[in-house]
């Protein structure tokens, strides 16, 4: 039985069947990019091990990706391979493994975000485009604060979450990717605390264009056997900060996006934007900042196609945003990927094997041309 | 052969699917952040005041001061260099529309009108105790000794107009503090 299924893994055939299902898969999500937007379909349809279509489960980017990852190294083992003639074939190969495996990297460790600083501030932190995080944030001590962070993955109807430093438990009610608030018409029951008092969380169709939802999420309080215990409800992005005071500390709770915080700063001197001739249209902007690790500071210039380059880091000029009175914002695209060089490299061994097969094939080819 | 196989189908299955369900739950220390909490905390020292049905939190200093008839409440709201003018009005429905009050504003300090697609790009949202509101700054770069900022609610059957005119340094410097009055704007 073992064998068997070793035998169908290192199969050609599901090399081909996984790659023209995975052909499927890239038109299906550029299609559906359309309806359902750019960020939904790549999760559907590329970064799922799953999806379903009506009623049947289909597999997902992961798993294809993952089977031809498997059937590469099985066919690695296949004795008869290993033959000099062959040597082209084992080196496109291993190329082929590498390309998958800097895309697994790629898929689980890489990060996107962007860094949003003011004139004259500094940041070390890179909020996440996409995914959000639940913060409770212990703000009791004089000198420092307290984060506790729970992943957006884990927020699952009726999921516990918990932590050892935490005087109280969340539970997990309701996530919604996009929600909108309500004013209620009617007195809120004696559970709901903050603003769900006063407000209904109401989940809204999610828009295409990610950046334009409204994460929101409904959890319950409990284990503090204080006032605190309830139902609380927040929202991405709102202005007036959820508070609790559990055992005489006091902590703000907050549904933010993903933070990353990094080992050096980026101070922002200076922004410039060059606009067209005649136009409000910008040709160009830049950001002169400096890049502070260990207390020194570094002066880099980020311009539109200059990137910075920096502790595995790449941070591009996205965008910039002018107030009213002037003062001007830049907005860092940052960029985490240890899979970047992985597609350059398979590149060149893939051509180099198939250099290498066309060599070795050449001989035959020539004596069959002869006849 | 076979062995090395399975092991190598077991490590592809945990590099796919074990990596993914790490580190969801953080927990880490920052230097102290302020986030407006120390204020509410003092707010308590805040008044609270209650006029027609309405109800905030008055920012420590704000003086009530005598404004127009049509206003519900007027404030002497004072800064570094200055005193700037706070005022709250009630109106039925939205009242000639936010556009237009938008515009009469941005008049006052003589700025271009704007389109209705505009709104959105020139103002930011908020929430108070009775709902969402919509905040606009204006700012007129000629003009240092007058700018606007002003938050518009509304709750249904009424619309309420807070603006506060000052100058330009007085809205960099109460421009947070505004933010949190119409955060406690209730009823």
């Amino acid at each position: 039985m073992g064998n068997k299924i070793i035998k169908l893994l290192s199969s050609p055939k599901l090399f081909v069947y996984s790659l023209v299902w995975l052909m499927i898969l890239v038109v299906v999500g550029t299609v559906s990019q359309r309806d359902i937007g750019l960020y939904a379909s790549q999760l559907k349809f590329f970064s799922s091990y799953f999806f379903s279509f009506g009623p049947i489960p289909l597999p997902g980017g992961r798993i294809v990706l993952a089977l031809m990852l498997i059937n590469l190294v099985s066919m690695m083992f296949k004795q008869n391979l290993w033959k000099m003639k062959k040597i082209g074939v084992v080196i496109v190969h291993l190329g082929g493994v590498m390309l998958l495996v800097g895309a697994g990297m790629t898929a689980i460790f890489s990060s996107e975000g962007s860094m949003v600083i003011e004139e004259g501030s500094k940041s070390n932190t890179v909020d996440d485009y996409n995914i959000t995080e639940l913060a409770i944030i212990d703000i009791t001590d004089v000198n420092y604060d307290q984060y506790f962070i729970f992943g957006q993955p884990l927020f699952k109807n009726g999921n516990n979450l918990m932590h050892e430093k935490l005087d109280f438990d969340i539970t997990i009610l309701d996530y919604m990717d996009n929600a909108t608030l309500e004013p209620l018409t009617n007195p809120s029951g004696i559970q709901f605390r903050g603003m769900l008092k006063n407000f209904i969380l109401k989940k809204i169709k999610r828009d295409k264009d990610d950046m334009k939802n409204r994460p929101g999420i409904i959890y319950q309080v409990s284990g503090s056997f204080t006032e605190s215990d309830g139902i609380y409800g927040l929202i991405f992005g709102q202005s007036v900060p959820a508070t609790i005071n559990v055992g005489g500390r006091q902590y703000v709770m907050n549904l933010q996006k993903k933070k990353t915080y990094l080992p050096f700063a980026i101070e922002l001197k200076d922004f410039k934007k060059v606009m067209h001739p005649g136009t409000e249209v910008a040709k160009s902007y830049s950001s002169n900042i400096n890049l502070i690790e260990n207390n020194i500071p570094r002066p880099v210039l980020i311009e539109m196609n200059k990137p910075l380059r920096h502790e595995g880091y790449t941070f591009y000029q996205a965008s910039f945003i002018e107030s009213p009175s002037g003062e001007e914002t830049t907005v860092l695209a940052a960029v985490k990927n240890y899979g970047r060089l992985f597609p350059y490299i398979s590149s060149i061994i893939m051509s180099i094997g198939l250099l290498l097969h066309m060599l070795v094939s050449m001989p035959n080819l020539f004596k069959k041309s002869i006849k | 052969m076979m062995i090395f196989l399975k092991h190598s189908l077991c490590l592809a299955f945990i590099f796919f699917a074990g990596c993914d369900n790490s580190r969801h739950i953080q927990y880490y220390r920052t230097p102290k952040k302020d986030f407006g909490i120390n204020q509410s905390r003092s707010s308590e020292e805040n008044q609270q005041q209650v006029i027609s049905n309405l109800t905030w939190d008055l920012p420590r200093g704000w003086i009530p001061s005598k404004g127009h008839s049509m206003r519900l409440a007027s404030f002497d709201v004072p800064f570094s260099t200055g005193v700037g003018d706070l005022s709250v009005v009630s109106l039925s429905g939205i009242s000639g529309g936010l556009l237009a009050n938008v515009n009469r504003w941005r008049g006052q300090i003589n700025l271009d009108p704007i389109s209705e697609n505009q709104i959105l790009e020139v103002s930011e949202t908020g929430e108070s105790k009775m709902g969402a509101f919509r905040i606009f700054k204006m700012v007129n770069k000629l003009n240092k000794e007058k700018a606007i900022i002003a938050a518009v609610l509304p709750t249904g059957n009424k619309t309420f107009f807070i603006k506060l005119t000052v100058s330009q340094q007085g809205l960099r410097e109460l421009e947070s503090v505004f933010e949190k009055f119409c955060s406690s704007i209730g009823s």
